[in-house]
């Protein structure tokens, strides 16, 4: 017999898959890739809280004209891009390797950043990205490889025209606990001739003894060699 | 006894001038030998040829027994030499000088070096440089580098050049000091005739390259023509009565005396027969000719006019 | 031998003038540092945007460019100090050895002692050897000395001009002992001239002509050495300034090594022939002065 029992909605069950479903999304929201413009971000605000540094510094190189090795010498750092080095020897780096491309410039600089991949390694997320003045083409991009785990900056490559100019890789070490630096910075120089006669020059500078945030004044950075 | 010196035939030609020509000469030991000539007549050639800085083109050349050039090793010190004016290194002393022509020849004691600059009178100047030397003082140096190893013969090329009238009687006891007491040979050129007659006791003259006399200094004089300067009241009878007398060979009227040349040492006869005419003779002085006369005569006979300088 | 070579050595070193090139050489290395120190901001400047140029992008050249180790190296590639002035001093002082001696009858003086000819020049030819490689050393010693003075310490740094404009860094001790064997290297090239120069001076009367002639065919030497012409190139490799130029090389990055040892044979046999011919000569001249 039919009775005139009270309508119910959706059932207990019902209401669980829903409420599941919702936090799925939320979730599924929660861990969407990040933007371009996010991961560069947080790259950027890693190392926000170094306002100078002071390290020792050994190179060795292939670079043509330039000695195997040059002995330590003393490298000095104050944000945003001042670099000076104090050195008894010629030394020869380049400048991206201790101001990460000045990408905080490039940006200012109303760039175009671009995620062109992202591939997990270890389980770690590495994001690329393009980061190309707006106005130009595809002359002078920069590519960054970025460690989605740390969000330090891994690799940079300077591409002018169809050729990648310098490619920078960097390794990194917590000093004090508090502050991912880096420790082995690798410089490939595709076009600058070797010793050996060749092509593709490389230098591994090597950094150690990290004094962060000594506030060094910007008169260090006056003299020549920055 | 073996010549100390010897040449057969020995020449030297620069081009076509004939500098020494055929020369045959030997000097003895303990000679004290002056070689006099005219002004290139090979004295300074045969000097080189003898030490082994010049190579003759004919003939041969011994000294000490070894043949030159090729054995003027061997006699090594025993032969000491200064060739015409002596060259020295003007920016150091004297016995720095002394000290190093000593070691080429293998080095000799100080004592010797103070021996010989005492010997050529150049002590107290020793320590000066030889750029401030005059020539005479040069010409000591010259003469005590050549003496420094004790050598058994010297060779000097006109030693006497420059010295003052001191230096050359200084020279002079040198020499027969030399000879005398150090047995050396000295074979020497030089211009002053004066003087190799005083030094010397053999000579030898060349001319043209060639020896045209050679022979003991006294033989010379002995052989040469006797002469007396006579002073008498009456030069034409002294000349007339002189003309007279068999041994007188000449006269020659000279303003209050006249020359008379004897064939032979007969001064005494000359002076008894001017007394035996009735001539009164205030003065007879014997005049012998001289080396520097004998010489004349022989240029003279050689077709040479002019001085032994050079 | 032994005696004569003591004797020259006394002889040689005891003449003041023997001390006019080392005072010579003194003031040419003062000049270049001089020079050098005065030109050193400028040279930095354009030495370091030169590197920057070649390197093709934003890099750091940080550190002194205008060091000690520079002087020596702008007089060895200037040529001129070594090529003209060093080899001229080199070859008055043994061209004036026999010759010289020959005029002043010095010679005539040393010959009458018991001593080999061969002795005499074989004693010669050392001393003036010696005095060119001291001199060379010194020319090299005193730019770098001053250098330090004056400049201060640091790497060789050099822009190969020649080469393309390529840069060179050499570490500064990699750089003196470079600059050390260039020089040594350079020193035999001064005994082969020194060589010459005594070879001129047996056979002629005066030591002026010696050394006239002896720097007449070095310069030459050199200018047939870089002209243009066929017929000239081919004997380009056996003219001493081709042999002396690759002494230079040295101081690459990567030296020629093959190219540096035939040039030291060359410049040996240059110096062995001056030599040797020096001895038959001096066996065979007539003193007569």
């Amino acid at each position: 017999m039919l009775t005139n029992t009270p309508r119910r909605g959706p059932g207990r069950a019902a209401w669980c898959a829903l409420a599941a479903l919702g936090a799925a999304c939320l979730a599924g929201a929660a861990w969407a890739a990040p933007t371009a413009n996010e991961v560069l971000r947080r790259a950027l605000d890693l190392s926000a809280e170094v306002n100078d540094y002071t390290a020792q510094v050994q190179v060795r190189s292939s670079f043509a004209g330039a000695p195997d090795e040059i002995p330590t010498f003393t490298v000095y750092f104050k944000r945003p891009d001042k670099v000076s080095i104090k050195s008894k020897s010629l030394v020869i780096v380049p400048r991206d390797a201790f101001t990460f491309g000045n990408l905080s410039k490039r940006i200012e600089e109303d760039a175009e950043i671009i995620l062109v991949g992202t591939k997990t390694v270890n389980g770690v997320p590495l994001y690329t990205l393009k980061i190309k003045p707006k106005e130009q083409d595809e002359q002078g991009r920069v590519l960054v490889t970025i460690d989605g785990g740390r969000w330090t900056i891994q690799r940079m490559e300077v591409v002018e025209g169809q050729q990648t100019h310098l490619t920078l890789d960097w390794q990194h070490t917590l000093v004090g606990g508090r502050y991912w630096m880096p420790s082995i910075i690798t410089c490939r120089a595709p076009n600058v001739p070797r010793a050996d006669g060749g092509k593709g020059a490389e230098a591994t500078i090597t950094l150690t003894g990290y004094r962060v945030n000594t506030g060094l004044s910007d008169a260090l950075f006056q003299s020549s060699g920055g | 006894m073996e010549p100390v010196i010897r040449t057969s035939g020995l020449t030297k030609r620069f081009g076509k001038r004939v500098a020494v020509d055929g020369l045959d000469l030997e000097v003895g030991p303990g000679e004290i030998f002056g070689f006099l000539g005219p002004n290139g007549a090979g004295k300074s050639t045969t000097i080189r040829l003898l030490l082994g800085l010049l190579r003759p083109q004919g003939g041969e050349a011994w000294v000490l027994g070894a043949r030159l050039p090729g054995e003027r090793l061997r006699v090594g010190d025993r032969v000491g030499a200064m060739v015409e004016s002596p060259a020295f290194y003007d920016y150091l002393s004297g016995r720095r000088n002394l000290e190093l022509l000593a070691r080429l020849s293998g080095g000799c004691e100080r004592k010797r070096i103070d021996e010989t600059l005492e010997l050529v009178g150049l002590s107290d100047r020793q320590h000066d440089r030889v750029g401030g030397y005059s020539h005479g003082m040069r010409q000591r140096l010259g003469i005590a580098q050549a003496l420094l190893p004790k050598p058994e013969l010297i060779i000097l090329d006109e030693p006497a050049t420059g010295l003052d009238p001191q230096g050359l009687v200084e020279v002079r006891e040198l020499m027969r000091h030399l000879r005398d007491d150090e047995n050396m040979t000295i074979f020497l050129s030089s211009h002053l005739l004066h003087e190799v007659e005083l030094i010397c006791t053999d000579v030898g003259v060349v001319s043209g390259g060639k020896l045209i006399r050679r022979g003991k200094v006294a033989d010379l004089l002995a052989r040469s023509t006797a002469q007396a300067d006579v002073q008498v009241d009456d030069l034409s009878r002294a000349v007339q009565v002189a003309g007279t007398l068999p041994y007188v060979t000449g006269t020659e009227v000279r303003d209050s005396w006249i020359r008379v040349t004897l064939s032979g040492d007969l001064i005494a006869d000359l002076n008894h027969d001017l007394v035996g005419a009735g001539l009164r003779v205030s003065a007879l002085t014997p005049a012998r000719s001289s080396l520097e006369e004998i010489y004349l005569t022989l240029m003279a006979e050689s077709g040479h006019v002019g001085g032994p300088t050079g | 031998m032994w005696a004569a070579l003591r004797v020259e050595f006394s002889k040689f070193y005891r003449h003041r003038a023997t001390y006019a090139g080392f005072v010579l050489l003194l003031g040419l290395s003062g000049l270049v540092v001089y020079a050098a120190a005065k030109d050193a901001r400028n040279h930095e400047r354009r030495a370091k945007a030169e590197i920057q140029r070649s390197l093709g992008g934003d890099f750091i050249v940080s550190g002194k460019i205008m060091t000690a180790a520079f002087v020596p190296r702008a007089i060895l590639f200037a040529k001129l100090p070594v090529y003209v002035f060093l080899a001229a001093m080199v070859a008055m002082a043994a061209g004036g050895a026999v010759a010289t001696e020959y005029s002043s009858g010095t010679l005539r003086t040393l010959l009458c002692r018991p001593v080999r000819r061969t002795y005499v020049v074989l004693a010669k030819w050392l001393v003036n050897s010696t005095h060119a490689v001291s001199l060379t050393l010194f020319l090299g010693a005193t730019g770098l000395g001053i250098g330090y003075i004056f400049l201060g310490g640091g790497d060789l740094v050099w822009i190969d001009m020649q080469r393309g404009g390529g840069f060179q860094i050499v570490p500064e001790l990699e750089a003196i002992r470079n600059l050390t064997f260039a020089y040594l290297l350079q020193g035999l090239s001064m005994i082969a001239i020194a060589s010459i120069a005594l070879c001129m001076s047996c056979a002629v009367g005066r030591g002026a002509t010696a050394a006239g002639i002896t720097v007449g065919f070095l310069l030459l030497s050199g200018m047939v050495a870089v002209m243009p012409f066929e017929s000239l190139e081919k004997i380009q490799p056996y003219l001493l300034t081709t042999h002396m130029a690759a002494f230079e090389h040295v101081l690459d990055k990567a030296p020629d090594w093959a190219e540096i040892r035939k040039a030291v044979l060359w410049v040996s046999g240059y110096a062995a022939t001056g030599l040797l011919g020096a001895i038959v000569i001096m066996g065979r001249r007539e003193i007569k002065c």
